[in-house]
């Protein structure tokens, strides 16, 4: 593996968010400050990460590309990084093309009724508005839509989230293999997991400083053993959480196995709610102000939870993959659900 | 940080072989066993069973030729560690030796020593075991009482020690005793000693666990004449050696296999019984999933292992992860059961569920507690 380069684009796309941050977070910039930074980002080859250097792209693969993917979450970058890379790698290889910007992926079972529509459900209201094109894996059927086929709503639940409808009557399919629409399923998986993990190690960095400084009954609560034991937990599943992406990212190419996809996404859900309700334990009230970020990381990794599949969503997959064998579990996990 | 060190490590292809000899001999020896007995793994204790293994040169695995190892690295140790765990081959006979001592008398011992206990160890000759424990002296191991003292001929050995696997069946003892200072010295003036179990003034005494297994012991030492050549290692470096040792005994893929047994017991029942309810995929798929990271998880530190570097800290980390899901496997297994009064499973699973249900609280207690190595993660990040 090249790491040197790999090492290069990391730094590179982190001096670029980081100079971009206003009050330690990238998640309260105006829609113009983020179209200005998609432009930047797309200028500078960060959306091409995947392709081919003959064809100005950084020539990484998907294992090479996880620490940079990880830091959409990371910062809790509101422009779909991951999934613009992954999609103009995936329409490259079909022999597609788009005119540039942000491709967000979303992956749904079925087109409800006959009106052609589509519910995607709570979205950033910055991905609505930084996102020209989503590829749109709809059971056995592409599409590519553009912003005339978005219809959004006001929920009560998030001033910074609205809900997100596509009407599929005017929208493009693309005629592509079967085997194609199923990698764009797990392509949209892909990047949720890596969305989600990013901000898993931000909670974490953020909860152990905030332990380290913050200071109750004469003490920094870092020297309270039972902070200690939650955060020595919220490690534990932050671990188990990176290791699942590491597994569904390893890949020489462009393309994720689905069984690695499967046993990294149940993981990732399963820990979702506990990385999340420890960084807040550890907090407190400040938490869960609008003010200070940490609800931007943990709506991150809530909302990635049920995104491409919960963890009973996989788990019920993989039990009818374990009935129908009739290997023992271990030989069925050394030899078929991983890499040996 | 810490969590860059999960990385997908790969076994060599070369190993494939091996997997299915081992496997082989594993599933053929575990016929005659019932799962509740499987059950019992790294509590089983079978001379039979160890003497096979060794006849393969299967013991031993990661130490040198010359000592009559094998020389193969850290793979082949992991494959044959899952392999003969999710069989539920009783491995308990020779585990200690070949997976701590020999290692830590590879390290710290003297040519001699070496000569002397590595290839009995790798011919299932000499069985080990560990002690750490005393009365009073649970996960404050820097606290025990036990003393050697320096005589003109070795050393004269008293005290006492708990908790000990396998003393009433084992040759030799490593034990951590005081050879310096009082016990308020802590981690000061600790050593290790090798004490030949058959000398005069050793004591040992099994206890009954609340299955009816005797595994652990109670041993006394009544001036006990320990030759000089019984110190291992350097004296008064005891408490690094130990931790060393439990870096060796933490690293490995047996913390995350303990109730293995149980759930190819419950797979094998599901599908016996044709269940393929949502419910039923959603518990075997879970467990499935997650032992399924876990067992990449503990593949990374194989790899670190093999490397030669000492991932210790990350190695508390699989191992207490590890044993929650050990511990969780009952649990879900047993709620599953209880759901489904139509659904009428064998004996055997009922007594392996059982079994396992009661003992796997050890599970998150034997090689440093949960709130131990919890302690030791905090450490790493900074916070202690």
């Amino acid at each position: 593996m090249d790491d040197t380069l790999q090492q290069a684009v990391l730094e590179a796309i982190s001096d670029v968010l980081n100079d971009h941050q206003e009050n330690g977070t990238l998640a309260n910039l105006s829609t113009e400050q983020l179209n200005n930074l998609a432009a930047m980002l797309q200028d500078s080859g960060f959306f091409n990460l995947l392709l081919t250097e003959d064809l100005g792209g950084a020539g990484l693969n998907l294992q090479q590309s996880l620490a940079i993917f990880l830091q959409e979450g990371v910062y809790a970058l509101p422009i779909a990084l991951t999934s613009t890379n992954l999609a103009n790698a995936w329409l490259h290889a079909q022999g597609l093309s788009l005119p540039g910007g942000v491709v967000a992926i979303e992956s749904v079972t079925s087109v409800q009724g006959q009106k052609g529509l589509v519910t995607i459900g709570l979205k950033p209201q910055s991905y609505i508005h930084t996102t020209p094109y989503i590829l749109l894996a709809a059971s056995d059927q592409v599409y590519i839509v553009d912003t005339s086929a978005y219809q959004t709503e006001p929920v009560d639940s998030d001033t910074n989230a609205l809900w997100l409808t596509l009407n599929l009557s005017g929208a493009q399919t693309v005629g592509v293999s079967d085997e194609a629409v199923k990698q764009l399923h797990d392509l949209a998986v892909l990047s949720s997991i890596a969305t989600s993990v990013g901000a898993m190690r931000q909670v974490l960095e953020m909860a152990v400083q905030y332990a380290a400084e913050r200071s109750q009954f004469g003490r920094k609560l870092s020297q309270f053993q039972a902070i200690q034991q939650q955060l020595s937990l919220m490690v534990e599943c932050v671990c188990s959480a990176q290791m699942a992406a590491e597994l569904a990212f390893y890949s020489q190419d462009a393309v994720p196995h689905h069984k690695h996809i499967m046993l990294a996404k149940h993981q990732i859900s399963l820990v979702a709610n506990q990385v999340a309700n420890i960084a807040h334990a550890v907090h407190g009230a400040i938490g869960i102000t609008k003010e200070f970020p940490l609800h931007f990381y943990t709506q991150i990794i809530r909302q990635n939870r049920s995104r491409g599949g919960s963890e009973l969503y996989w788990a019920e997959q993989l039990g009818s993959e374990v009935l129908q064998s009739d290997k023992t579990l271990l030989a069925l996990l050394s030899e078929d659900l991983l890499v040996s | 940080m810490l969590f860059d060190a999960f990385k997908v490590a790969t076994i060599p292809e070369s190993e494939q072989a091996f997997r299915q000899e081992v496997r082989q001999l594993a599933t053929d020896y575990v016929q005659k066993l019932s799962y509740c007995e499987r059950a019992r793994s790294w509590m089983g204790f079978s001379e039979e069973f160890s003497r096979l293994l060794a006849d393969k040169n299967w013991l031993g695995l990661t130490i040198p030729k010359q000592y009559g190892g094998a020389e193969r690295g850290y793979f082949s140790r992991f494959i044959m560690s899952e392999e003969l765990l999710c069989a539920g081959a009783p491995v308990s006979a020779h585990w200690i030796a070949d997976r701590q001592s020999g290692p830590l008398i590879l390290r710290y011992g003297t040519e001699a020593q070496k000569q002397f206990y590595l290839p009995k160890i790798c011919r299932a000759e000499a069985f080990f075991c560990i002690g750490m424990s005393e009365p009073n002296s649970g996960s404050d191991l820097a606290s025990i009482r036990s003393r050697a003292v320096k005589t003109d001929k070795g050393w004269r050995l008293n005290g006492s020690k708990i908790w000990t696997t396998n003393a009433h069946k084992s040759h030799y003892m490593i034990a951590l005793v005081r050879t310096s200072g009082e016990s308020s010295d802590r981690h000061k003036g600790l050593s290790q000693v090798i004490v030949d179990l058959s000398l005069l003034g050793v004591t040992v005494r099994p206890i009954e666990d609340a299955m009816g297994d005797a595994h652990f012991t109670e041993v006394f030492f009544n001036d006990v004449e320990l030759a000089e050549d019984a110190l291992i290692g350097t004296e008064g470096s005891g408490w690094e050696q130990v931790n060393a040792e439990l870096a060796f005994e933490r690293s490995g893929p047996e913390r995350i296999y303990s109730s293995m047994s149980l759930v190819e017991s419950f797979v094998k029942e599901c599908r016996e019984a044709r269940l393929d309810d949502p419910i039923t995929k959603q518990v075997l798929g879970g467990i499935t999933a997650r032992l399924a990271i876990l067992r990449m998880m503990s593949l990374s530190i194989t790899a670190k292992l093999n490397q030669g570097e000492h991932p210790a800290l990350e190695a508390s980390v699989v191992k207490d992860y590890g044993t929650q899901l050990e511990q969780d496997i009952p649990e879900l297994i047993a709620n599953h059961y209880g759901r489904n009064p139509e659904w009428q499973p064998s004996m055997d699973f009922i007594n392996t569920l059982n079994y396992v249900g009661q003992i796997c609280p050890t599970y998150s207690l034997r090689g440093g507690t949960r709130e131990i190595l919890r302690g030791i993660i905090a450490r790493g990040l900074g916070l202690r």
